[in-house]
């Protein structure tokens, strides 16, 4: 019975990253739970004021209208990096040279700092000297100080040429830790290219697709530098994520309490929302319910049968 | 010398939030050691165990202010009574 007994001791292993956390992580969370419930005008001078703050922002429309648009960004971020991802990795050279090379093109827009990925495209879509702007104006206008569909869709295609190669690489590697046999298998039973990926590469992917959509949609729905750069928000807020939003109330309007309940609400959206992805995409992989009978019913009656042997065992021995 | 609490106005309700966590957190790791938890499926229709269920619970009762912020003239009271009468249900049939 005490050898099944886990030996939990090794949990205190894990006390120096508990530690590092609670600097990290744990104390400005507080910070900001702190400051949402209090308006502070000076140093001595604060108003606790409960939930007044979280009301505020709950029924801010622009705070509301920033929420639709990132949720509808991040859906459509998702909608169109994860198929493109799986197609282009796919398409990869698997071994040789060709594979390192296809490697490093395919990440040279993953090492790039975000405000310079802003500041190129700022540049590549302006309709006077960049290459883009100019070029799509000899088709149709674009502009996109002015358009809103001009911006959005710069901001979508701007995020698709940046973070698409995350999920190839991930795609990649999942994709090559798949083991020939279940390809020479597939060959063996005929199966088409679209049978092997349906039945054979997409369930084999699909723990390296859940780390690709939680990462996608986490970083998508907390976007700023890229579209702050590129857009500024614009034109008017068509283009503002919650992130630009909250960085304007937090630091352009040094509301800070308002900001800190925000920052919780956000905090939590992002929560549900991976909790939810998750849950769906591990539904099959969960460990199953506890199957046996309460524990301590079976061991109850282990021990139950055990005596009477131990008495006739003894009674035999006598 | 620097002072460990000064730096910040702190409000005694974050203080009970957060010491309710850490709390609820330490009793789960402890009960977790004597009890080891049970995996069951109740009417949210996945597989959970007990600290899952806490988790799901505290969202959930979270979300449900979060609604009740967003409705005008809405009773907290009320609403947060509510959600915790949610939170007790998902923690017991989850």
């Amino acid at each position: 019975m005490d050898a099944k007994k886990k030996n939990n001791r090794a949990w205190f292993l894990v006390l120096p990253v508990v530690f590092v956390v609670a600097f990290t992580a744990i104390i400005p969370l507080m910070a900001v739970a702190n400051y949402s419930l209090q308006d502070i005008q000076g140093a001595d001078n604060r108003l606790f004021v409960g939930l007044d703050f979280f009301k505020r922002v709950a029924t801010d429309p622009n705070i509301q209208d920033a929420f639709a648009r990132n949720v509808t960004l991040s859906m459509q971020i998702l909608f169109i990096q994860i198929p493109l991802g799986i197609f282009l990795a796919r398409l990869m050279p698997k071994s040789g040279w060709k594979a390192s090379a296809a490697l490093v093109v395919v990440a040279i827009p993953l090492i790039i700092p975000w405000n310079v990925v802003g500041t190129t495209w700022r540049i590549f879509t302006r309709s006077d000297i960049g290459l883009g702007g100019v070029l799509i104006n000899q088709f149709t206008d674009y502009n996109l100080s002015e358009s809103t569909f001009d911006a959005w869709a710069t901001i979508l295609v701007m995020d698709t040429w940046h973070w698409t190669p995350l999920v190839t690489l991930l795609v990649y590697a999942g994709l090559r830790s798949i083991p020939q046999a279940y390809y020479q298998a597939a060959a063996i039973d005929g199966a088409s290219a679209m049978a092997v990926f349906r039945f054979v590469e997409l369930p084999k992917l699909r723990r390296v697709l859940m780390i690709a959509l939680l990462l996608r949609f986490m970083d998508s729905f907390m976007m700023y530098t890229e579209p702050f750069v590129v857009t500024g928000g614009g034109p008017g807020s068509s283009t503002q994520t919650l992130s630009i939003l909250l960085t304007t109330i937090a630091i352009g309007q040094f509301d800070i309490g308002v900001a800190g309940a925000f920052s919780l609400m956000y905090f939590l959206f992002i929560q549900i929302f991976s909790f939810l992805f998750f849950t769906v995409l591990t539904l099959d992989e969960r460990p199953g319910a506890t199957k046996v009978t309460p524990k301590l019913k079976s061991k109850a009656k282990e021990e139950n049968k055990e005596k009477p042997v131990n008495s006739k065992l003894k009674k035999v021995l006598k | 010398m620097f002072d460990l609490f000064d730096w910040i106005p702190w409000t005694a309700p974050i203080a009970y939030v957060f010491i309710g966590v850490a709390v609820m957190i330490t009793g789960l790791t402890i009960w977790g050691h004597y009890r080891p938890p049970v995996r069951r499926k109740g009417f949210l229709g996945i597989v959970t165990d007990r600290s899952e269920r806490v988790y799901i619970a505290i969202v959930s009762f979270a979300l449900v202010m979060v609604i009740s912020f967003a409705i005008v003239d809405s009773d907290t009271m009320i609403w947060a009574i509510s959600a915790l009468a949610m939170a007790v249900v998902i923690l017991i049939w989850g």
